[in-house]
């Protein structure tokens, strides 16, 4: 497959995105299913690029302009890895939502803003450019606002501009860090850059913008406040790829493309640390089962930036695995919450029991998920934390290891206790309380026997994941 | 010579404030009028002679012109207006004003070395001027028919109450 | 060259003739037509710019002397750089939009306000295509006169306080420049741009400055008080708010830029390597890109949070300007543009919510996007821009503007500029908060959207906002192929 295949990846659902609202005010249905059907041509487009990078020759496309703007899109093994992830767990999504927002309004404007986030995702993944991996990141913070703010609450809309203050603050003090790396090499191009030394200034600008779009303390707290947008909302931005958008960000500048100092190697895994350890602890006495979620989602992250910033090949691998691993089984979490909320209108724990009963598929799909998340053999979750640890204590700081199996620990507690809150013990009394609707179960059930699979057939993923480790 | 100049001055001085405080509109329009007189002769006297020709027509005339038939187009009653601005203390601050800042701007001037331009002999013919003002400045000649222009155009939206 | 020689004598020659023709006919005839009529003037001036734009494109030149010899009668010299097209096709931009609201917002007057707006146009074509300073004061007075005018004009309910302040700093600012003008003339002997430039200031010290320096202090004093600078900008707000929405656009949308940073541009361009000079640029440059976004923070009034917004803006341009480098006059220019779209964008919003709802208070709106749809989405596409988030065209510009101050050095204020961003979407996040995305209130359940030819505005604008956007990267290619990158 030639070159023209990432354009499609990108384009189609970046520019069909446009096509929805009109295909909206035709007919539903068929809103809906164009929607599904760009979501997985992405995909499958991702998907076509595999041969070419699995011979060891990306594919590239590029276009000169001056002023060092020269940006391209480049398909090697992260990018289409990426790719595939959020592409996947996207359409799966997709589906979810056709039946979870049918009853509410604007929902021409929410496939648009899912499918516009799909494809800015993609460019995002794919871009050479500086300029351009920051243009598509606040394309993604405007789908952001505008599907947090979906109810039109005042609360929702107050908690949407607070994430988007937070996001976009955090990408302006990045910009200042690419224009820093610009004056330092005349260049914003990743390509013509590549292997350069960077200051360390430099890396700490960038790292604001890192730490705020993957919610890591101290820019951590718009994600829980988040949690008032819908679910599928939820499982995309708030678990799935927005939030992974950091850490890729982080896995191709520093990992990829240049080289920092060797004191980030500390410096960044005991932020992740100390992120991982307080949203581990608010977890355990949160009430709201999206927000219990939400701080289980900034805690795995640190486990994800702790992989990567480590500095040994192990961590990397372990880092990026957990990627894909956290991707699909949190989005499964999310969706299931939604399922709950969905036929209880609470989101309240202490509101909820015994609901295994009623709802056996989304239990069974809920616990698989968190399984992986804990990190329990044989789900994907256990072996990408495992390599993170290996990679963190091979590198020599055992301390920091403990605090992350600490943290692993915590992970299992809280959510065991939310299993147990939820979906065992005692039921109240409630009228009608119905499993979810074949589409939403599906869905869930989907992303749920893939977080087993994952972790059964764990030599195909982490075989990928390894062909990147080659850039260190 | 100077001392023609600096009495000219300070009329000019006078007539500025007297312009700006006087409660009549009428009367400060005239005021205006005899302050761009009076700059007419300073530039005469220092030398610009075309451009004391321009200032007393342009200025002490066409403008005062254009004042009065503003004024006379606006519709409020100007005893009224008088009656409302009247104002005994300002008035009779208007002396001290004058001799206050009359001593200011004499200290100034004798504090600072200021020299009086060398007269420019007036031997510009009239094909000179012609010949300046039509090939090199025609551009402004032509903005200021469009000033001008602007100028009647804001009597009317502004005054014209009348239909 | 053809091209670019008629271009200039349609876009002084037209506003003129349909002032003549407003004034030559009947009260009744002018009153239904002039405003229709007024339409020709800006698009024939856009059409100009574009056929100039391309024409420059195949000379490969930047810089262009126009001579006009018409039959004897009328000889006048004009400079047609790359930047004065951008400002003409701003002008013209700005001046449709504005028509395009008045005809909905004028009901009276239409006339007058068509004629004053011919002369507006003629003034600040003038301004940006004169080769001599003095001259380009002649036009600036023409633009003071008929803004004041225009913004006294209709006599509103928050009375002519406002129209007073802008009269009382526009004509302050004139005699500053003025005065300026004056003590460059007695140093350099001419103020032809020709002979400005062949720099008959080198090599002289400090001292021998003195004038030159007591010169610029004043003209840059001048200018910015015509551009709403900060610790200028005070008239802003106020002449705003009494104008009529139509008038606003006009005023923000144009004028503050014609008559003052284009001033700017040409001081700079001729004495911007004096030191102080850039140091006071930046300063102004920062401290008015913070204290406008403070300020919107605070505002109730819809009007007047698209006003301090704009004081923020050209703080932005003034740092674009500040670096006296080609990248910065290239991204200053930039904004320059953009600021004319979003801008107007904002104030035609304002319009077209005031025209249904009947107030300006956003704390009795909310919820606007259900009924208003057009409205709402253009005020969000203005919203991004300004606040410079991709892939809006408002992005670009400042990125611009923050390259050319890195690379010259400038860094803390690089930072600062980019940083103050956020108070940007912060205030524009609460207008769109308090008035498109919401709840819809009850008292608000019968509005509809706005129509005819405050809608196209809206939806021209916001295309012109986005398509700028998306193609800025053309426009970058198109600079290097005039040799401008």
């Amino acid at each position: 497959m030639g070159s023209e295949i990432i354009i499609a990846c990108i384009c189609v659902p970046l520019c069909g995105s446009f096509l929805l609202p009109l295909l909206g005010i035709i007919n539903a249905k068929l809103r809906n299913f164009a929607a599904l059907a760009f979501t997985v041509t992405a995909f499958l487009c991702a998907a076509f690029a595999l041969p070419a990078v699995f011979d060891g020759s990306p594919l590239n496309i590029h276009f000169e302009l001056p002023l060092g703007l020269s940006f391209g899109f480049y398909a090697d093994v992260l990018a289409v890895f990426m790719a595939l992830t959020s592409s996947f767990v996207a359409s799966i999504i997709v589906l979810y939502s056709f039946d979870y927002i049918k009853p509410y309004e604007h929902q021409n404007e929410y496939y648009m803003m899912v499918c516009l986030f799909i494809g800015t995702m993609m460019g995002l993944v794919f871009s050479t450019n500086l300029i351009f991996i920051y243009i598509f990141w606040e394309i993604s913070a405007i789908c952001c606002w505008r599907l947090i703010g979906f109810y039109r609450e005042e609360i929702t809309i107050r908690r949407a501009n607070k994430a988007f203050v937070v996001t976009v603050l955090g990408a302006l003090i990045m910009l200042v860090g690419f224009v820093g790396i610009y004056g330092n090499t005349g260049t914003f191009d990743l390509a013509a850059m590549k292997g350069t030394h960077i200051p360390a200034w430099i890396v700490v600008l960038i790292l604001c913008g890192v730490l705020s779009k993957s919610a890591t303390f101290p820019l951590h707290n718009w994600l829980p406040d988040a949690g008032v947008a819908p679910s599928p909302v939820t499982s995309l931005l708030h678990a799935a790829v927005l939030v992974k958008i950091g850490v890729y960000i982080y896995a191709r500048l520093f990992v990829n493309s240049l080289a920092i100092d060797k004191v980030f190697t500390v410096a960044v895994p005991v932020i992740a640390a100390v992120s991982a350890l307080v949203s581990a602890g608010v977890a355990l006495r949160e009430n709201d089962i999206k927000r219990i979620i939400a701080y289980s989602t900034i805690s795995q992250l640190a486990f994800i930036l702790l992989g990567l910033s480590a500095g040994t090949e192990i961590g990397v691998l372990g880092g990026l695995l957990y990627i894909l691993m956290h991707s699909v089984a949190k989005g499964g979490l999310f969706l299931c919450a939604g399922i709950v909320e969905h036929s209880l209108h609470t989101k309240d724990i202490t509101k909820m029991g015994g609901l295994y009963k009623r709802m056996p598929l989304t239990a069974l799909a809920f616990i698989f998920c968190a399984f992986s998340v804990m990190g329990i053999p044989p789900f994907g979750g256990f072996f990408a934390k495992y390599l993170v640890i290996d990679g963190i204590v091979s590198a020599g700081n055992t301390g920091l290891g403990a605090v992350f199996i600490a943290g692993a620990v915590m992970t299992i507690l809280y959510l065991s206790r939310l299993f147990i809150k939820v979906f065992l013990g005692e039921s109240p009394s409630r009228l009608e309380v119905k499993e979810g609707s074949p589409l939403m179960v599906a869905s869930v059930l989907i992303l749920a026997i893939l977080s087993v699979a994952l972790g059964l057939s764990i030599s195909w993923p982490s075989g990928f994941v390894a062909l990147i480790g080659g850039g260190i | 010579m100077e001392a023609v100049i600096y009495i000219c001055l300070g009329l000019l001085f006078i007539c500025g404030v007297l312009a700006v405080m006087l409660r009549s509109l009428l009367k400060s329009a005239i005021a205006l009028a005899g302050a761009s007189a009076i700059l007419a002769i300073i530039m005469y006297l220092l030398g610009s002679v075309w451009a004391g020709i321009f200032e007393l027509s342009v200025c002490a005339g066409l403008v005062t012109v254009i004042f009065v038939s503003a004024i006379s187009l606006s519709n409020t009653d100007k005893q009224d207006l008088a009656k409302l601005y009247e104002d005994a203390k300002r008035m009779s601050a208007l002396p001290a004003i004058l001799i206050i800042c009359g001593v200011v701007l004499i200290l100034i001037a004798a504090k600072t070395p200021f020299m009086l331009p060398a007269a420019v002999p007036a031997a510009e013919t009239a094909d000179n001027f012609r010949e300046i003002f039509w090939n090199h400045r025609q551009v402004d000649i032509w903005g200021q028919v469009i000033v001008v222009l602007t100028g009647a155009l804001t009597v009317v939206a502004l005054f014209k109450e009348r239909e | 060259m053809q091209v670019i020689e008629s271009s200039t004598v349609l876009i002084f020659a037209v506003p003129l003739v349909i002032f003549l023709i407003n004034s030559l006919f009947s009260k009744r005839l002018a009153e239904k037509f002039s405003m229709g009529l007024a339409y020709v003037a800006p698009i024939t001036q856009i059409v100009a710019t574009a056929a100039c734009f391309v024409q420059i494109a195949h000379l490969k030149q930047h810089d262009i002397i126009i001579s006009w010899d018409l039959a004897g009668a009328v000889s006048m010299r004009f400079a047609v750089h790359t930047y004065s097209l951008v400002f003409l096709f701003c002008i013209a931009l700005v001046s449709l939009a504005s028509i395009m609201v008045a005809n909905r917002t004028v009901p009276q007057k239409r006339t007058g306000f068509a004629s004053l707006l011919m002369m507006l146009i003629l003034g600040m074509n003038g301004i940006v295509m004169v080769t001599d300073l003095f001259s380009l004061y002649v036009f600036l007075e023409i633009v003071g006169i008929s803004s004041f005018v225009l913004i006294a004009m209709f006599k509103s309910e928050t009375g002519l306080e406002g129209a007073f302040k802008y009269l009382v700093m526009s004509v302050l600012a004139s005699i500053m420049i003025l005065t300026g003008l004056a003590f460059i003339f007695m140093q350099t002997g001419s103020l032809q741009y020709d002979h400005l430039e062949a720099s008959a200031l080198a090599g002289q010290s400090p001292t021998q400055l003195v004038l030159i320096y007591a010169a610029m202090i004043l003209m840059i004093a001048g200018f910015a008080i015509k551009t709403g600078a900060v610790p200028f900008h005070s008239w802003l707000p106020d002449a705003h708010q009494s104008a009529n929405t139509a008038v606003s656009v006009l005023l923000s949308g144009i004028v503050i830029k014609v008559a003052g940073i284009y001033g700017l541009i040409v001081i700079t361009g001729f004495f911007g390597k004096l030191p102080g000079i850039k140091l006071t640029l930046f300063i102004m440059g920062t401290i008015s890109i913070i204290i406008g976004a403070l300020f919107a923070l605070r505002q109730s009034h819809f009007k007047r949070i698209v006003a301090y917004s704009s004081v923020s803006q050209m703080g932005y341009i003034l740092l674009g300007l500040s670096t006296v480098s080609m990248l910065g006059l290239l991204g200053a220019v930039a904004h320059v543009f953009n600021h004319a779209t979003f801008k107007s964008t904002l104030f035609t919003n304002a319009a077209a919510v005031h025209e249904q709802t009947g107030t300006y208070d956003i704390n009795e709106l909310g919820g606007l996007e259900k009924k208003m749809g057009v409205t709402s989405f253009s005020s969000l596409a203005a919203f991004m821009s300004t606040a410079g988030i991709p892939p809006f065209a408002g992005f670009w510009s400042k990125l611009l503007i923050i390259m050319a101050l890195w690379s010259s050095g400038a860094r803390v204020f690089a930072a600062i500029a980019l940083f103050a961003s956020i108070f940007t979407a912060a205030y524009f996040l609460r207008l769109q908060r308090k008035v498109f995305f919401g709840k819809l209130r009850d008292q608000l359940a019968g509005i509809t959207e706005i129509g005819g030819s405050v809608k196209l505005a809206q939806i021209m604008l916001t295309v012109v906002t986005i398509a700028a956007g998306l193609l800025f990267p053309f426009a970058l290619l198109y600079f290097r192929g005039i040799g401008l990158l």
